[in-house]
C-alpha cells in the first residue's frame, strides 16, 4: 500500500520522460546482473520487483487518465471491507501511510481509544516504517490473533518475517566456500551410483 | 559508539584489507589534523563505517604514505582527508565527549576521576567540533537528555528506549545534504543504531541486572540471568536480523563506491558476528581480541 511515486523516488507531478529515467536509473542499480554472486542478491530481486511494480502502476494510471489520488482510493480497498465505528479514521491512517506521512498517521492512531484488529495493524504498519520492528511485529501479531481470517493481517506478518529471512540467506550463503566442496563429493557420489564419476581421484 | 561495527577480517579480500586499513589511518589522520595529536587516539573502527559510507564517487579514493606515532617506523598508506573523513572525525570527537559525560553520571569513583580528566583534555577539541558541527552537536545533546530520561523511568519498550541512540545514528549523515542517497543513508544509520544498541544492551546485561542498573532487554524480555538469555535468543535474533534486514535493503539504495565490498562484509558477517557473540557472553574475548590484532 505504498505510493507507487515515492518508490521511484520522483513526484506526482513529474513527467512521463523524468519517471521513465528515474525508474532506469533504479533498475539499473537493482539488476540481478549487478550482483551476480552476491548474497545480496535476493534483496536486491525484491526491491526489482517493488520498482517494476511501481512503475506499471503509474503506467497504468497515466494510460487511464486517473490521477494518484483515485489510486489511493483504489489502494484502499483493502481496508474498505471494514466497516466498523472508526472507519472514517482509519481511511485517513492509511491515505497518511500512502503518502509516507508517519507521524500523521501515528497521532490520528493515538486518538482512538478502543482498539481493534484493524488498529493493531495499521499500529504495526505505523510503527514498521518507523523501524521500531519489536512493537510491528507484536502488533501484527495481536492484529492476527483478534481477527485470524484476514488476509491483509496475515500477509503483513508473513512479509515481516519473510524480509528478515531474506535477510539470512544472504547472511549464511556468503560463507558458502564448504558447502562447495560438500556439494560437489555429494555429486561425486551420486555419479559413482550411476557408475559414473565427477571427481576421478575420488 | 562500542567497537561492534567491523567487518569480518577472514573474509575480506588482500586489496579490501588494504582499502579499510586506509581508511581507518586516514580517519586518524584527519582526527590528529582537525582535533589535535590527541584526538588521534579516539579513532575508531564505528567511525571508519561512518567514513567508508560517505564516500560518494565510485573512483578508487586518493591514498598517501604517511607516519603515525602508532607505526613509527614503516610509512602506510591512508585515505587522504576529504568532507566525509572531516565529518565522521568530528563525529568521533562529539560520541566520546558525550560517553565521557555519560560515565560522569553512573560509573565508580576511578571512572569518574577518569572521565572527569579527559573531559578537560579535551575541552579544546570537543568546542572545535561542535563550531564545526552545531546542528549535529544539538541533536547529539538533546538525544542524550531523551536516554538519560528514559532510562530514569525504566522505559519498558525496547523500541522506545532505542529510538534515541538510533536517531544520533542517523542524524550523523543527515547534514550531508537533500535527497535520496541522504534518505537511504540515514534509514541505515538507523538500523544500525538500533542493532548498536541492542548489542551493547544483550552485552552488559549481567553486569546491569547485577548492579541494579536499568537495562532495555532485561526489561522489555523480563530476563535477569544469562541462562534466561541463552533461552530468548530466537526472539533477540529475530529483532536484530528485522532491523539489519531493513539497514541492508537500505544500503541497497545508495551506489556503489569502493568501499562497497567492506561494507557489505560488515552488514552480512561483522555486526551478526558482533551481536552472536555479545548473545554467548564473550565480550571479554572480543576486546582481547581487538588489542592483539589491532590494525
Amino acid at each position: 500500500m505504498t505510493d507507487p511515486y515515492s518508490v521511484l523516488g520522483v513526484s506526482p507531478n513529474a513527467s512521463d520522460e523524468e519517471i521513465k529515467l528515474a525508474y532506469r536509473k533504479l533498475a539499473k542499480q537493482y539488476h540481478p546482473d549487478a550482483y551476480k554472486d552476491n548474497p545480496l542478491a535476493n534483496l536486491a530481486e525484491e526491491k526489482m520487483k517493488e520498482i517494476n511494480e511501481a512503475y506499471d502502476t503509474i503506467q497504468k494510471m497515466r494510460a487511464g487518465g486517473s490521477n494518484y489520488s483515485n489510486y489511493s482510493s483504489r489502494a484502499n480497498q483493502g481496508g474498505q471491507s471494514y466497516s466498523g465505528k472508526n472507519a472514517e479514521i482509519y481511511a485517513r491512517v492509511r491515505s497518511c501511510i500512502n503518502t509516507r506521512n508517519i507521524m500523521g498517521a501515528q497521532s490520528l492512531l493515538d486518538g482512538v481509544t478502543e482498539r481493534d484488529a484493524e488498529w493493531y495493524f495499521l499500529m504495526g504498519s505505523v510503527n514498521y516504517a518507523k523501524g521500531w520492528m519489536d512493537e510491528a511485529y507484536t502488533n501484527f501479531q495481536t492484529a492476527v490473533n483478534m481477527n485470524p481470517g484476514n488476509p491483509e493481517y496475515q500477509n503483513a506478518l508473513r512479509r515481516m518475517s519473510a524480509r528478515t529471512g531474506a535477510y539470512r540467506t544472504a547472511r549464511t550463503s556468503s560463507v558458502s566456500g564448504c558447502d562447495i566442496c560438500g556439494n560437489l563429493l555429494c555429486a561425486d557420489c551420486l555419479c559413482e551410483c550411476l557408475g559414473g564419476d565427477l571427481i576421478p581421484c575420488c | 559508539m562500542y567497537g561492534y561495527i567491523r567487518p569480518q577480517k577472514s573474509e575480506l579480500k588482500m586489496r579490501e584489507y588494504e582499502l579499510y586499513r586506509a581508511a581507518y589511518c586516514g580517519l586518524c589522520h584527519t582526527l590528529a589534523r582537525d582535533f589535535g595529536p590527541l584526538a588521534r587516539y579516539t579513532v575508531s573502527y564505528d567511525m571508519t563505517f561512518l567514513y567508508m559510507l560517505l564516500q560518494s564517487d565510485d573512483g578508487y579514493p586518493a591514498l598517501r604514505l604517511c607516519r603515525c606515532p602508532a607505526h613509527p617506523l614503516r610509512r602506510r598508506c591512508a585515505a587522504c582527508q576529504t568532507d566525509g573523513s572531516s565529518l565522521a572525525a568530528a563525529a568521533t570527537v562529539l560520541f566520546f565527549c558525550c560517553k565521557l559525560r555519560d560515565d560522569l553520571q553512573d560509573e565508580g569513583f576511578l571512572k569518574k576521576l577518569a572521565a572527569r580528566f579527559l573531559l578537560l583534555m579535551f575541552a579544546l577539541p570537543f568546542h572545535r567540533a561542535r563550531k564545526r558541527f552545531p546542528e549535529l552537536s544539538e541533536v547529539i545533546a538533546s538525544r542524550m537528555r531523551e536516554l538519560s530520561a528514559l532510562e530514569a523511568e525504566r522505559c519498558a519498550s525496547f523500541d522506545r528506549a532505542a529510538e534515541p541512540f538510533a536517531a544520533m545514528c542517523a542524524a550523523l549523515v543527515d547534514g550531508i545534504g537533500e535527497g535520496r542517497r541522504t534518505a537511504a543513508l540515514s534509514r541505515l544509520m538507523y538500523h544500525i543504531g538500533r542493532v548498536i544498541y541492542l548489542t551493547d544492551a544483550v552485552d552488559d546485561l549481567p553486569e546491569d541486572v547485577a548492579r541494579e542498573r536499568y537495562n532495555p532487554v532485561a526489561v522489555r524480555f523480563e530476563i535477569k540471568t544469562r541462562e534466561e538469555l541463552i533461552s530468548r535468543t530466537d526472539e533477540l535474533q529475530m529483532l536484530a536480523d528485522a532491523s539489519l534486514a531493513a539497514a541492508a535493503s537500505a544500503y541497497l539504495d545508495l551506489e556503489k563506491t569502493a568501499f562497497s565490498p567492506i561494507v557489505e562484509n560488515i552488514l552480512l558477517l561483522g555486526i551478526p558476528a558482533a551481536f552472536a557473540a555479545a548473545i554467548r557472553g564473550e565480550k571479554q574475548n572480543l576486546k582481547e581480541k581487538q588489542n592483539d590484532r589491532s590494525i
